[in-house]
């Protein structure tokens, strides 16, 4: 069972670096360039979740939790 | 529905530099803004119900709070931006106060005495030089309410690969806090403390085809002075006590995220996921999925998470044998716990930028044989807009 998913693992590693190999041109990239493809599409959400999380939940980055108040409640 | 020319290739950079550990509390572009552009939400966040089979006061209404955000970006000095975020939050509601034990043995979770009214205002302004092939940038934040001060301050640097598809990043921060808890009669509190905490992290993101953008983070962060909750107490072999926690906490993260769009269903699919640990023995995994259909002009979007935690080593409902180290927590947020959230939005773009609407459910449950009762459930609803000026 070890075995089979290291395997799986390289295999989808592998995957990924040869389609990586092969550079995105930059006539390519407008599926990328949508907002929905973003790694935070909605800052202020974000921002608004991190903090509803930070205040109910133990596990924040100091970056969260920096600078966002108490959290007390 | 394929953006295309320059603001394609600079809207991919700012996807591709995104990464959520450099860009904690506002997220920006990573490529100099066009424009000047505002955006708007207002949030309403409301909690469960305390049930009156886990409370001794029967059923008691939690907290409840209106958020209003405000963000405010310009380009300045030809290669510079700077951004403004305004939060001002108010609210009201109980708050869990301490466990006992009741005749079967079984936890009981009384609530604060009084509704609490609060107030918090927040100021985050961020400050970004954007160069070829690098964006160097620094930030401060400011939080204030009626009984805690917060002070931050970040550094952050990007730097990405000639064909852009690739980024590097690098952030420094951290925080000066200090605490003046409302003192009420009978109930022996701190009067002034103080906490500090200073964080790192380091991040890679990668476009390994046109349509699937990975990656990954890690953070580390230490956190050093009052780090128990003033309001909160525990029931120790009978006496309640104050909360009490190591005055030092070290925690590390890894994150990963990746995105893939579908085009023949117009489409983006997303998966999220977290994996953290501290000093004090928490651990937890979360793992989010979303995925954002669009539609002409419309866009729903629709996301579940999922997360689950290991309790914190001095954490128990209540204690009926002292501990040697003197630590103590009852807090709901350091017990054995999971949580599933699910949401749901519909954004439509405007010709002066968007409006959003979205819908937020969280619900938790205890794991182990006795769940803490405080733990929580909660909605959230919010409404939008944005504008631009190019």
């Amino acid at each position: 069972m070890k075995r089979r998913s290291v395997v799986f693992y390289l295999s989808v590693a592998g995957v990924l670096l040869q389609a990586g190999c092969t550079p995105v041109q930059p006539w390519e990239k407008g599926y990328l360039a949508r907002e929905e493809m973003m790694l935070t599409p909605d800052p202020l959400a974000a921002t608004l979740s991190d903090h509803v999380f930070f205040s109910k939940e133990a596990s924040t980055s100091g970056s969260q939790a920096s600078g966002s108040g108490c959290g007390c409640n | 529905m394929k953006p295309t020319g320059h603001k394609a290739l600079l809207a991919l950079t700012a996807a591709s530099l995104g990464l959520p550990a450099m860009t904690p509390k506002t997220a920006r572009a990573q490529t100099q803004p066009e424009g000047f552009s505002a955006s708007y939400r207002y949030s309403q966040y409301a909690e469960g119900e305390q049930p009156a089979s886990l409370s001794s006061e029967g059923a008691v209404e939690r907290f409840n709070i209106d958020i209003h955000q405000l963000r405010l970006q310009t380009p300045m000095l030809g290669n510079a931006a700077i951004s403004v975020d305004l939060v001002s939050e108010t609210l009201t509601g109980a708050s869990p106060w301490f466990i006992t034990p009741d005749v079967d043995g079984e936890p009981v979770q009384t609530l604060s005495g009084a509704t609490i009214d609060e107030q918090r205002d927040e100021i985050n302004i961020a400050a970004n030089i954007y160069g070829a092939h690098a964006r160097t940038g620094m930030g401060v934040s400011y939080s204030t309410e009626n009984d805690y001060e917060s002070l931050g301050f970040r550094l952050n640097h990007s730097s990405y690969s000639d064909d852009k598809n690739s980024t590097l990043d690098f952030a420094i921060g951290g925080s000066v806090d200090t605490i003046t808890p409302t003192q009420e009669p009978g109930i022996v509190r701190v009067e002034n403390e103080g906490k500090n905490s200073v964080y790192g992290s380091v991040g890679f993101s990668h476009a390994f085809t046109k349509t699937l953008l990975i990656g990954v983070s890690g953070s580390y962060s230490v956190f050093e002075g009052f780090l128990s909750d003033p309001y909160k107490l525990v029931w120790v072999e009978g006496d309640l006590l104050a909360d009490s926690r190591p005055s030092e906490k070290r925690q590390a993260a890894f994150d990963a995220r990746l995105r893939n769009y579908f085009p023949s269903v117009d489409t983006a699919l997303h998966v999220d996921y977290r994996h953290y640990g501290d000093s004090f023995g928490v651990v937890s995994n979360t793992l989010k999925l979303g995925a954002f259909k669009n539609l002409g002009s419309w866009q729903f979007s629709a996301t579940a998470r999922w997360y689950i935690q290991d309790s914190a080593n001095f954490h128990r409902n209540f204690f009926e044998v002292s501990r040697a180290d003197g630590f103590y927590s009852s807090d709901y947020r350091l017990s054995d716990f999971q949580a599933l959230s699910y949401s749901a939005g519909i954004k439509k773009e405007f010709g002066f930028g968007a409006v959003r609407l979205n819908y937020e459910s969280y619900e938790s449950s205890g794991d182990g044989d006795t769940p803490n009762p405080g733990l929580v459930d909660f909605q959230l609803v919010s409404l939008g807009i944005d504008f631009s000026i190019k």
